[in-house]
């Protein structure tokens, strides 16, 4: 008898652990599908199409067809759907193991929505006055976000929660350049747990980065903060709760100690998602903050893009944000003017306007009290998961011991690891043979063998029985199987991959293009140009500042 | 690389069990050196791990490896058992046959069997033991030229070092992935901890020098293995300290393969254990003494580029006690460079570390939190203890 086998049958062990097998469909890329003639068709249900009602907008349209291959309608489907089922897709997956990413639930309605011609046609050089109901939308997400933050301002360009970070960060050196300390101040703290775009993007922009790593209780103290406060600080970039899910019940000292020497204080709220309609930036005193609209606000995360992030801002850094926003006047919605200070744009134009779009869906069919259910229920989700997984021999839970998080736990498997030498990248091998995604944690690991749960408010309770059951079978396997976990995976679509690919830019092909030149020895070909109309208005804003 | 796979490649490997490691550990006897120790713990029941651990190594390496290997090992408890209990054929050593290996210490015996192999020319020695052990086979090749690579089979009560892959299986797992690209390899920080003082409760740990180790990252993150330095950001904390450093001034190196590595950016040549002293972009004293290093730099501002060292993060006062308190008491507050990749800062959980010098009264500007260079334009406040305190 199998110890799975066994397993089913044991008294506690009556939730599901599915006898799952990936599929292996060696499915071939898109571009190699391509089979000239073939097509597929969707009808235009809603009948508009903003784009061709607006006249002006002639000169925006292309002359040729895009270069993408040609494809049937189920052949297209085939496609999609293999490459999910190899890749542990959104919708099959259960993806409580990717902790700190926030994996809720995207509706399919707001799909909808975004994919409407009304919003899917829409092209940025189009007139204001075509673009009236878009602009709305945009106006009304920015003061939700506002409500929800408790800030003053909101811009809404950035094309990733990393793009508006580097917008905090742009905005904060020109706050600081126009008191005339730019270069003065050139060093932002963060926390080893903050979001690793907090020191990322404070990097690219230029500034030295001083970290600060937690005590026993899994946060700095105020102390390790004061010994690196100076004339020279910029900027205070920090999560809470971090990546551990332990909040910062000092905060405010923090907030106030950095605000004392003159720097500014940014809160990143990539994931909101145990904080909404509880706790505010603005009641904790931040300047700034953020939301990854992918993260909190459900809409999907993609391929890494793209994506939307809101920056928000007090009143006092409000005139360095970049990129316009949505201003309403008597007779209609606006892009505001840059102002002297700004921020240059971080992305051409307004920000990614079918994420917006989702985002604003989903905060409207919640509500206000609907988005604080969302918090609560995805702090009860964390703690239900705590409370079970402590049970587990080998897994501890590092940091004020014995007391909740807030929406996500780090764990450790370091005790397993000792027992049996069984790593947590091993047991993410092993609970892929169950059907489940999972994360260990960003390097380096400060907690030892991590491992990130996530619950968010999206899993039934069904399905969080079923991910702990199959850890805690995992753990026993680590003991009575090792050879089996040593091996893992066996029932995924590829066993094991050699990681050094992963992290080696030479091997890598982000495009078919790419894969043509690297791959198939194709001679690179100058990436074609736009070349702007006769009759095109002159571009009446700052030079662009692109992210990438 | 697939070229590599497919290509013959036939690994000899040297074998060397310590039948007595781990003995003490299953017993509460934190660490089993010593033969009034061994014979305790023979007598509260407990039985040697080495031998079962070097079997499941032998047993998985024979069922992952593809292409040939030898084994060349030592009679009896000190590898021959091992090797018939997996059922693999190994060339025994002759010279070493006259072992009785439980009947004492075998610390000379692991020192022999590891200077016999490497006249052998094996491709490496794997042994299974604990911390001690590894303090023996380093004696064994200290001052050898070949820096024969070395991988340790965990069977010991404490493993500080960095040379322990994480269990028998991976130890395996790491010598048949080297095998594909042998050659490469990392220094591994050999320490170990004061045995008598730990059953005592007091910890304190001792840098003895560094071992080549696999170097199969792929596979080692995150691993004990995977603690010996990673080279990366070497770069960082050079050009770092670069900017700090004031040609003038009479810059002391301390010892570890991090600073070894900043150095050798500076395109400097310094001792892996020893303190340097370098001025005006020359290494002027190689390994000096407390009493040199005072005589070399007394009229000079004194700067210090040191790292923390062993298992505990000590940043003076262990493996580098040349610096002594009269130096740092010379040394300005701003002048102490802390450089420490981040691998080896979360390894230490980011803190605290310790400075333990006697008589010093003058430290206490060391104390507290402490920038810590950790890359480019990056540091980290760490927190540094007294640990006299």
């Amino acid at each position: 008898m199998t110890l799975q086998e066994d397993t089913r049958t044991h008294p506690f062990q009556k939730t599901l652990i599915r006898n799952y097998q990936a599929p292996r469909w060696d499915e071939p890329l898109i571009f190699e599908l391509n089979a000239p003639g073939h097509t597929g068709v969707v009808s235009n249900s809603d009948g508009h199409s903003a784009i061709t009602k607006s006249a002006p907008e002639n000169s925006v349209q292309r002359k040729t067809a895009p270069n993408l291959p040609e494809i049937g309608q189920a052949q297209v489907l085939r496609h999609y759907l293999r490459l999910s089922q190899e890749t542990l897709g959104a919708d099959l997956n259960v993806d409580i193991g990717q902790g700190t990413c926030t994996m809720k639930y995207s509706p399919k309605v707001n799909e909808k929505f975004a994919g409407s011609s009304l919003s899917a046609d829409m092209h940025p050089l189009q007139d204001v006055s075509t673009a009236q109901g878009t602009m709305e939308i945009i106006h009304n997400l920015q003061d939700y976000l506002k409500e929800i933050s408790g800030m003053d301002q909101v811009s809404l360009q950035a094309g990733s929660g990393s793009a508006a970070i580097y917008g905090a960060v742009k905005s904060v050196q020109a706050y600081h350049e126009a008191q005339g300390e730019s270069t003065q101040r050139d060093e932002i703290i963060t926390t080893i747990f903050s979001h690793p775009s907090n020191a990322a993007t404070a990097k690219t922009v230029g500034y030295k980065v001083i970290t600060l790593y937690p005590d026993e209780n899994g946060y700095p103290d105020l102390e390790a903060l004061k010994s690196v406060l100076s004339e020279r600080t910029a900027a205070l970039f920090i999560t809470n709760p971090e990546d551990t899910g332990v909040f910062n019940p000092e905060i405010t000292d923090f907030v106030d100690a950095v605000r004392q020497v003159g720097g500014v204080t940014f809160y990143d709220q990539a994931n909101a998602n145990g904080l909404l309609g509880i706790a505010r930036a603005r009641e904790a005193g931040f300047d700034m903050c953020h939301f990854n609209l992918h993260k909190t606000f459900s809409t999907p995360h993609a391929c890494g893009g793209p994506a939307a992030g809101a920056l928000c801002a007090t009143d006092e850094l409000a005139p360095y944000l970049p990129g316009p926003q949505v201003v309403r006047t008597p007779s209609r919605f606006e892009w505001s003017e840059q102002g002297k200070y700004s921020t240059p744009d971080i992305r051409p134009f307004y920000g990614v306007v079918p994420n917006l779009v989702r985002a604003y869906a989903w905060i409207r069919a919640l509500g206000a009290e609907g988005l604080r259910q969302v918090a609560e229920t995805a702090v009860l989700n964390s703690n239900y998961l705590h409370a079970e997984l402590s049970k587990i021999d080998g897994l501890s839970i590092p940091y004020a011991s014995g007391e909740y998080r807030i929406e996500q736990v780090r764990y450790s498997w370091q005790e397993l690891a000792e027992e049996t030498g069984i790593s947590t990248g091993e047991i993410g091998a092993r609970m892929a043979d169950y059907g489940f995604h999972y994360w260990t944690s960003h390097h380096p690991y400060i907690v030892p063998e991590p491992m990130t749960l996530e619950p968010t408010e999206s899993y039934s309770k069904q399905e969080l029985d079923e991910y702990i059951a199959t850890l805690k079978l995992t753990a026993e396997e680590a003991r009575q199987d090792i050879d089996t976990v040593k091996s893992a995976p066996h029932r995924s679509s590829i066993h094991t991959i050699d990681q050094e690919a992963t992290t080696d830019p030479e091997t890598w092909a982000t495009s078919w293009r790419a894969y043509r030149r690297k791959y198939l020895g194709e001679q690179r070909s100058e990436p074609s140009t736009w070349v702007a109309p006769a009759n095109l208005p002159i571009p009446q804003r700052a030079p662009k500042a692109h992210h990438r | 690389m697939i070229a590599k796979l497919q290509a013959e490649t036939h690994l000899r490997i040297g074998l060397v069990v310590n039948p007595v490691a781990g003995i003490g550990g299953t017993v509460g006897l934190k660490g089993s050196d010593g033969s009034d120790i061994q014979k305790q713990a023979v007598a509260r029941g407990a039985s040697p791990r080495a031998q079962h651990q070097a079997t499941k190594m032998l047993r998985h390496f024979a069922d992952i490896r593809k292409n040939t290997f030898e084994i060349i090992t030592v009679s009896k408890e000190m590898g021959e058992f091992a090797t018939n209990n997996a059922n693999i054929e190994a060339e025994i050593l002759e010279e070493l046959s006259g072992f009785n290996a439980l009947s004492h210490s075998t610390a000379q015996h692991t020192k022999e069997a590891v200077q016999s192999l490497d006249l052998r020319g094996v491709d490496l020695v794997v042994f299974a033991g604990g911390d001690g052990t590894a303090r023996d086979v380093h004696a064994a090749l200290e001052g050898n030229s070949s820096r024969l690579p070395v991988l340790g089979i965990p069977a010991g009560v404490k493993m500080q070092s960095g040379v322990f892959a994480r269990s028998a299986e991976d130890a395996a797992v790491i010598l048949n992935d080297w095998s594909l690209e042998p050659g490469k390899t990392v220094p591994a920080e050999i320490a170990d901890i004061d045995e008598e003082a730990h059953r005592q409760g007091v910890l304190t740990s001792q840098l003895y020098g560094y071992l080549n180790v696999p170097d199969t990252r792929r596979r080692l993150q995150g691993g004990k293995v995977g603690s010996s330095i990673g080279t990366q950001s070497l770069p960082g904390l050079a050009s770092e300290c670069a900017k700090l450093i004031d040609s003038e001034a009479m810059c002391l190196l301390g010892p570890g393969s991090t600073v070894q590595g900043v150095s050798e950016h500076f395109g400097a040549e310094t001792s892996l254990l020893g303190v340097d002293v370098l001025h005006r972009g020359e290494i002027i004293g190689y390994d000096l003494s407390a009493y040199e290093l005072h005589q070399l730099t007394v009229n000079y501002r004194l700067q210090l580029i040191v790292s923390p060292i062993g298992g505990q993060g000590f940043l003076f006062g262990r493996g580098n006690q040349q610096l002594d308190s009269e130096l740092l008491t010379r040394l300005g507050t701003n002048d102490l460079l802390i450089v420490c990749t981040e691998d080896k800062l979360a390894q230490l959980g980011g803190g605290p570390l310790y400075i333990d010098v006697p008589d010093a009264e003058n430290i206490e500007r060391f104390t507290g939190y402490q920038r810590v260079i950790t890359g480019t334009k990056q540091t980290a406040s760490i927190l540094v203890k007294d640990a006299r305190h």
